[in-house]
């Protein structure tokens, strides 16, 4: 175990040792969160078309937040790590181990992302359930942080691996989250990674509840995210591969 | 940070220079002056004649093959087509990567790239020669044909300047520098090994 | 041939043997404008534009706003994130080009032209894929703008890369089309004029064309690119010292 912490340790204090990307963490869900609700609430009226109260805007918008900031993270994390982790292996490390480090390390950073995005929602909105509330925004946040992760494994080039997890975020963020200018949105939407959480989180915000089905999909989505992530990295690791980030 | 204080030296035509020093002494960084990839805070460096240098870690681009990667340098070299390609042959075969020329760097080991890192640094016959570690990821062979290449080059009046570690071949140098606390000192005369290069043989990086 | 069309053309080359962002610089656009243009909800909506010089406010189609907006959104997001990394790797390497000899003019002009190339790829299939939904009533108008705002975008990303770390030059290539184009310069959500700190930010002059030159039958807006082109100039100059500054040193 003490491995795991000496590698959770070390993943944290990287990122923290560069101050600039706390300072953009922080500032990117405060623009995000208020673009998002200012833009959704002042929508001009049209037929058919209803400006959303401003308390689901910057849900939304927190919701996207969350996503994004955790899904280059991971992607982030995953890349970086590569060939280090190579040589981690070979000091006696197992892969498992290692991969468990990253994880964990990465579900910090995503308590972190979604605290910010929960404090910047929480100055203007009082949800009804707070805890929960703040919890599903984690739930949100780990889905794009795996989905980061599988992308960083499957495609390790920062460049390539971001453009991906970026528009991934954005169509899904407006695919998923009601947004008034949308119509005939597809049925298949239901299986898109914000689709759940951001159900989720808007009853919990709202009425204080939840609904055991929305929470089960979660689950089970980032259970199949976790083996999916699991079986590419160990593939990785057992293969020398040709890329580089 | 200031890394080097004091740093006076000259390096002549046809003579072999070794630049030794502590971890972190500032090598690199003296040589990257000298090549003018980095810019000294005050002083001046005078170069004359064409430089050639091969920097410690590889900088290649990793997507070129072998043969693209010897067009771009050569290129800037301002070397014609064919001289391209007589000096990409004669340096694969002597030392040993005449199958992979059509490889991409990405593809390479990590002792290959560095002979494509040397060969870059050699291949347009160069006045001056500095080299960062140039041998690292080297089998013996290619370590003992390098020397042949280095004292070839020396005796046809290029000046090499390599920074080494290896006691071994501090005989093979005419002239050797010490890197120590921001100076540089001329220890050539010195008998047997300097402090710094004795507490430190073997592998590391620099820097 | 000489050494910038040599730099070019390998540079090219080595672009193009990524077949993954080469896949990428279509599938992406064509995916998020085509997926835009589907969900959007055919309403007739207000927008504010030129019209005989006067700022007047017209009905148009949402479908056609948002195609306004999002084909810009997307070829800035892509070239300024191309910028931003071309920059990154670049920066340690081409100095190597300038010990072997390069003219700093000359790695500068292959590097740009790479990421020209990479604009226009971006510019190219944004612009098709938007084509197949929306006709701009003005096309070559509308493409000019296109281009101007995306290679401005493409250099931001590079004096970003200058500066920053990959990380951090990631945060702000996101954050800062997102925000100018989609949401300042965004007729659906920005109905009065913008704010003057609006009006700073790379797309205003652009956007005003493209919702001018797209949405209208006349076109008002010339002076606007012009403007456009003055703040694409402004970049690439500095661009081009930043770059400068960072692969040559002496």
């Amino acid at each position: 175990m003490n491995r795991v912490w000496t590698g959770i340790r070390a993943n944290v204090s990287t990122f923290l040792r560069t101050p600039l990307n706390v300072v953009l963490a922080l500032l990117l869900p405060i623009v995000v969160i208020e673009g998002w609700g200012q833009a959704m609430a002042g929508l001009p009226s049209m037929p058919t078309v209803e400006a959303i109260p401003i308390e689901l805007g910057r849900l939304l918008g927190a919701i996207f937040g969350v996503a994004i900031i955790a899904g280059l993270m991971g992607l982030a994390q995953m890349i970086s790590a590569r060939a280090a982790d190579r040589r981690l292996v070979q000091t006696g490390y197992p892969p498992r181990t290692l991969l468990a480090t990253r994880l964990a390390a990465l579900g910090g950073v995503t308590v972190v992302v979604a605290a910010v995005n929960y404090g910047v929602l929480w100055l203007t909105i009082s949800p009804e359930a707070p805890v929960l509330t703040f919890v599903f925004l984690v739930l949100a946040g780990l889905v794009y942080a795996f989905l980061g992760a599988l992308v960083g494994a499957l495609l390790p080039r920062l460049f390539e691996g971001s453009l991906v997890v970026v528009f991934l975020a954005m169509m899904d963020a407006f695919l998923s989250g009601d947004s008034p200018l949308a119509a005939d949105i597809p049925e298949f939407v239901e299986y898109f990674p914000l689709y759940h959480p951001k159900e989720l989180l808007q009853e919990a915000m709202f009425q204080g509840t939840y609904t055991t089905g929305d929470l089960g999909f979660v689950a089970g989505y980032l259970l199949v995210l976790l083996v999916l992530v699991t079986v590419v990295f160990g593939v990785t690791m057992r293969t020398s591969g040709g890329w580089s980030a | 940070m200031t890394v080097l204080t004091g740093a006076d030296l000259e390096i002549r035509t046809g003579e072999i220079v070794g630049i030794v020093g502590a971890n972190g002494s500032g090598k690199s960084t003296l040589m990257n002056i000298l090549v003018g990839v980095l810019e000294q805070d005050s002083g001046t460096v005078e170069r004359t004649g064409t430089v050639g240098w091969c920097p410690q870690e590889p900088l290649l681009y990793d997507r070129l093959t072998v043969g693209e990667t010897f067009r771009l340098f050569g290129s800037g070299y301002g070397m014609t087509a064919e001289e391209i390609d007589e000096a990409k042959h004669r340096l694969a075969s002597k030392l040993d990567f005449e199958q992979y020329l059509d490889y991409r760097i990405d593809q390479l080991s990590g002792g290959n790239r560095q002979k494509i890192n040397l060969s870059i640094a050699l291949m347009h016959d160069p006045d001056v020669l500095m080299l960062d570690e140039p041998y690292t990821g080297f089998d013996w062979e290619t370590y003992l044909t390098f020397w042949d290449l280095a004292e070839e080059l020396a005796a046809d009046g290029t000046a090499v300047t390599m920074i080494s570690h290896l006691i071994e071949e501090q005989s093979r140098l005419d002239r050797i520098y010490e890197v120590r606390d921001g100076q540089v000192y001329d220890v050539t005369d010195q008998e047997g090994e300097t402090d710094a290069t004795a507490s430190e043989r073997g592998e590391e990086t620099d820097e | 041939m000489n050494r910038t069309t040599t730099a070019f053309s390998i540079g090219i080359k080595e672009q193009a043997r990524n077949y993954v962002l080469v896949a990428l610089l279509v599938v992406l656009p064509v995916s998020f404008i085509t997926l835009a243009f589907a969900v959007t909800q055919d309403v007739e909506m207000p927008v504010r534009t030129l019209v005989d010089g006067e700022t007047a406010t017209v009905m148009r189609g949402m479908p056609e706003v948002h195609g306004v907006i999002m084909t810009p959104i997307t070829s800035a997001l892509i070239a300024g994130l191309a910028g931003l990394f071309l920059m990154r790797e670049a920066k340690d390497t081409d100095g190597r080009l300038a010990v072997a000899g390069y003219r700093a003019w000359q790695v500068i002009a292959a590097r740009f032209g790479v990421l020209a190339a990479i604009t226009l790829i971006v510019t190219g299939v944004s612009v098709g894929v938007m084509l197949v939904d929306f006709q701009p009533e003005y096309l070559w108008w509308f493409v000019a703008a296109m281009l101007v705002v995306s290679v401005t975008y493409g250099l931001i990303g590079m004096l970003v890369g200058a500066v920053f770390n990959r990380l951090a030059g990631m945060w702000l290539m996101l954050i800062l089309p997102m925000l100018d184009i989609g949401l300042f310069q965004d007729p659906l959500f920005i109905q009065s004029e913008p704010d003057w700190w609006m009006k700073l930010f790379p797309g205003y002059w652009p956007v005003r064309v493209m919702v001018d030159t797209g949405l209208t039958t006349d076109v008002d807006t010339a002076l606007s690119l012009v403007w456009a082109t003055g703040y694409l100039l402004l970049v690439a100059v500095l661009a081009i010292g930043v770059y400068y500054r960072a692969t040559q040193a002496s």
